[in-house]
Order: C-alpha cells, then structure tokens, then sequence
C-alpha cells in the first residue's frame, strides 16, 4: 500500500470555532475542548455516539497534561476506540487530521473528533517555566518569538528579505481577518505603517509580526469517504499530507556554513504527490502564520515560490483574496487568532462548502493548509512541519 | 529602559549529559563533545553522535573562536530578568556547532554577520557561576 492508495478515502465532515479572545474568561482549556468537539460534532450531523475516536493536541499548561483525549472523551460522554493526545507543535492539529485519517483506513475506528483547546492563564496563575532551558534561557532567551527573530535576521542576510515584506503579510492577514466576524482582530485594520511603527519585540520582529495571545477551541471530525456521503454537509475529502521534521540553523553537519531552508520541503512535496495536484491547483491556501516569517518561510517550502523569493511573492498582492493564490483568509493565526492552525483546517474546509461569505474565494475547490511548530528553547531547538490538501 | 520588576537570572540546571560542560565552566574551561569514532564536534552534548550514531565520545577544548551566525536584540523580555534591550546571538564555533550565547564588548549597532568572535567567561551577576560568552575576536 502507498499513500497514494489513501487519497479521497476519508473526508471532514464537521468542523468548528469557539469564540476566539484574548482573554476568554469563561473556559478553561477543557471547556473550549468539550465546546468545540460538540460544535463540531452537531455541525457534522452526528450524534455523539457515533464518534469513536478522540484526538488532541497537547493542552496549554494547568493541571494534569497526561491523557487529555481521555478525560475530553468522557466528559463529553462518548466511548472511544482510539485517542491519542499528540504533540508536534505548531503542526499538531494537521497530524491530528492525518493520524485519524489513517485510523479510519485501518477500520480502527469509524469517526474521529480532532480537538484543540487552549487557555493561556488560567486564573491570572502565572506561566511556570520548564526548568531547564540551559542552552537559551541562560542567555535571556525564552519562547518562540526571539528564536523566530533569529531564523528572520538569517533569511534577511541570505535573501534581503525586508521588514516591509514582513508586514505585507500581517497586513493582509488583517485585511482577510476584518471579513471574518469571529476573527480576534474583526474590525482592527492595520496599515503597513502601523506595522513600521510596533514597537520591538526581538528585533527584528516587531510586534505585529506576532500573531497574539488567544483562548478558545476548535475541531474537526473526520470519517470515511463512504459514510461522508450520508452526513449533514458537503464532504471535504482528505486527499494528500505530509510532514517533515528537523533542526534548522543548529545542525551544520547537514548543511554546513548555510541556514537550512529546505528542511521543510518534504511535507507538501509528500502531499501534493499524494494528492496529484500541482502548486497552480491551489484555490485557497492557508499557510501557518504565528510569525510573518514562518508564513514567509511556509510560502517557499509549500512550492509556491523559490527559496528566498517569498518576500518580492508577498509583496506582488499574490495572497491577497481575489488574486492568485489567497491566503490566510480567516486572518491567520496573526489575525484570526493563535489556534495552533486549527484554524487553518477549519477555513479551509468552510472554504471549500463555501460558507465563508463575504471573504469566500469563488468556486474553490482544492486547498492546502500547512501547520508548523517545534521546541525553541531545548536544544537543539526543532520544528515539525505539516502540510494538507484537501478537495470539495 | 528598565523593566518594572526583574527576576533573578535562572542558571542552568544540568543534566547528566551536560553537567561536565557546565562544570568545566565554572573552572572557566571550556570543552565540548567530540566523537571518537567519526571525529565530529557535537552540540549540545549528548549520549551518542547524530552523525555516526557511535557512544564513544570524549570532551575536547575546541579553540574558542567562531563567528555570529544570527543574533537577536530583544526588547521585549519574555522572561524579564535582564534590563533590555540586549542581544542574544547564535555562534558557530570554527569547529562546528553552533550554540545560544551573548555577544560582549561590543555595542548591539556592531553586531553583523560573520562577524569573528572569541571566548570570553563572565560571571553572572550576583551568582556564583560563569557562562561562556563571545567578544569581537582581535586580529583575525
């Protein structure tokens, strides 16, 4: 068996959003769990009976992390043939769709909730670090955003990409999130020199370089392609993925004296292969935004341009809605929301059912949706990328 | 700028496998991983080579020089221990790996890449304890 076997044999047949704030001070991490699968389960048009499996991402931290899918599965009453709760960053909820969709191949399990949830400080608790991030936080290093300023200031030297660039992509982010009531930014349109003027936060991202702080959930539910077609709404049918794991910039025995640009490469090149579509099929592509950069990056190693060339892409309108390839169209995670890229499977599928109103790209009919994260402050600091195509 | 409150600089906490290169430190040596087999320098240390995958390994003092790779100057500390802005760098040693570290002696305006740097041990203030840093290397 191939993965080419597997293309259009599953399909996500329900989807959902909770509200999406900053400070959401109704829920805790369980609740915008057990919301989210609920929504996404009744916009499916199934009963909760029917799912046995349960999927989700690693849980923000507050209280006891080990076997999240467990407690999510009985606390919304179902019995589950098969969870997991997965940790790959930034790229967990696109595994999450993968991982179910190969269960369900392997008649493991015939409908999966994948489920994100997420509240940043509960109760005001405030964040306790891991103890031990010798390597970086020794140096005045911590979290995501000085790392990423690192990968910017080295794809700034090896290509001239500019902070301009940078914030063509945060403002057309925000552009696509004021069509998008529920988006965190909804009504907060930003200029480009509203971005040249945020102030630092690792230069060189300033701060709308950074997508913000948000609470809530999100989930999808994936099932057969057979039993897809009896369901509520349009199926969306799984039609190719991939990953592709490594060190970037910390492992010059791979590719030594350069940055590692490539190292991504194998998560769509694997999906588009899967799926037989080329790069100019693309509808609709929503591209793991937590950083402009990261969607800077995600834009060359999905195929869409060379290595290098993501800056002079953006700032051509090219991922702007109505042009040649739209992005981002709920806002990202820089304007919609940080979901960790629920998001990104969640408007792809409205996209391709085409709920999405006033910011719907006409008659689209295949998307790709990308997620990325990793560890920044053990080291060697990692990424995991995943990529997904999906088809109406 | 001074952030409003500031929390004492964290130390290292070892591990087994690092606890050797934080010790040399303290004894301001500096010594990182080599392995014995393929003769590749490792960072950060570890229980066996990711290139050749062999266990034997033994601790050697590369030459302390290298070059900055990318660096940042954070303004915004997530973690607010140190009075911003200040950079944070990424140094690939003339050996090999590269490795987080700040660059001293030198104003964060000079800071450039491929910039040649060298080691220099600074004791972390108000603690008992001393990290390997990088200043502009003379005569390179």
């Amino acid at each position: 068996m191939s993965l080419k076997d597997l293309k259009d044999k599953c399909a996500i047949v329900g989807a959902s959003m909770t509200k999406l704030a900053k400070k959401n001070p109704d829920k805790s991490t369980m609740g915008f769990a057990l919301e989210a699968c609920k929504m996404a389960i009744e916009d499916a048009g199934l009963a909760k009976d029917d799912v046995d499996g349960l999927l989700f991402t690693h849980p923000s931290q507050q209280g006891e992390r080990h076997g999240f899918s467990g407690r999510v599965a009985d606390l919304l009453g179902i019995t589950s043939n098969f969870n997991a709760t997965v940790d790959c960053g930034g790229a967990t909820p696109i595994v999450l769709v993968q991982i179910a969709a190969m269960a369900v191949n392997a008649g493991m399990c015939k409908n999966v909730v994948c489920c994100y949830g997420w509240q940043n400080n509960p109760i005001d608790i405030p964040p306790s670090l891991p103890p031990n991030f010798e390597f970086t936080l020794t140096y005045g290093e911590v979290a995501a955003t000085p790392f990423l300023a690192q990968i910017t200031r080295r794809h700034m030297n090896d290509f001239g990409t500019t902070s301009k660039q940078l914030g063509t992509v945060a403002v057309t982010c925000r552009k696509h999130a004021c069509m998008n009531p529920n988006a965190q930014s909804y009504g907060k349109p930003i200029t480009l020199e509203d971005h040249q003027k945020s102030r630092w936060i690792s230069e060189p991202l300033r701060a709308l370089d950074c997508c913000p702080w948000t609470d809530g959930g999100g989930a999808v539910v994936v099932t057969s392609a057979e039993r897809a077609k009896n369901l509520k709404k349009r199926p969306v049918y799984i039609s190719g993925w991939g990953q592709a794991h490594g060190a970037p910039l910390l492992r010059p025995w791979r590719n030594p004296n350069i940055s590692d640009w490539t190292i991504w490469k194998g998560a769509s090149d694997t999906a588009f292969k899967m799926a037989g579509v080329a790069r100019k099929d693309i509808d609709v592509a929503q591209l793991y935004d937590a950083f402009t950069i990261v969607f800077l990056v995600q834009l060359e190693s999905s195929g869409f341009c060379k290595t290098g060339e993501s800056g002079p892409f953006v700032e051509s309108g090219k991922i702007n809605l109505g042009a040649e390839l739209p992005c981002n169209t709920a806002g990202g995670l820089l304007s919609e929301g940080h979901t960790m890229g629920m998001g990104h499977i969640v408007e792809s599928v409205r996209q391709l059912r085409g709920e999405c109103g006033e910011r719907q790209v006409k008659d689209a009919e295949i998307a790709l949706a990308t997620g990325f994260g990793g560890v920044v402050n053990e080291y060697p600091p990692t990424f995991s990328c995943s990529a997904l195509i999906v088809r109406r | 700028m001074t952030t409003e409150f500031k929390l004492p600089k964290p130390l290292p906490s070892p591990t087994e496998e690092s606890k050797p290169f934080w010790d040399a430190c303290q004894k301001q040596e500096f010594i990182i991983q080599k392995c014995s087999d393929c003769g590749m320098w490792r960072f950060p240390p570890s229980v066996l080579c990711p290139k050749c995958m062999s266990k034997h390994y033994h601790w050697e003092k590369p030459g302390g020089k290298g070059k900055v790779f990318s660096w940042q100057i954070t303004h915004s500390p997530f973690y607010p221990a140190w009075d911003p802005p200040y950079n944070v760098a990424i140094v690939e040693l003339d050996e090999g790996p590269r490795m987080h570290t700040n660059i001293v002696g030198c104003r964060n305006e000079d800071i450039h890449f491929g910039m040649p740097v060298e080691l220099v041990f600074q004791k972390v203030e108000d603690q008992d304890w001393y990290l390997p840093k990088f200043k502009p290397a003379k005569n390179r």
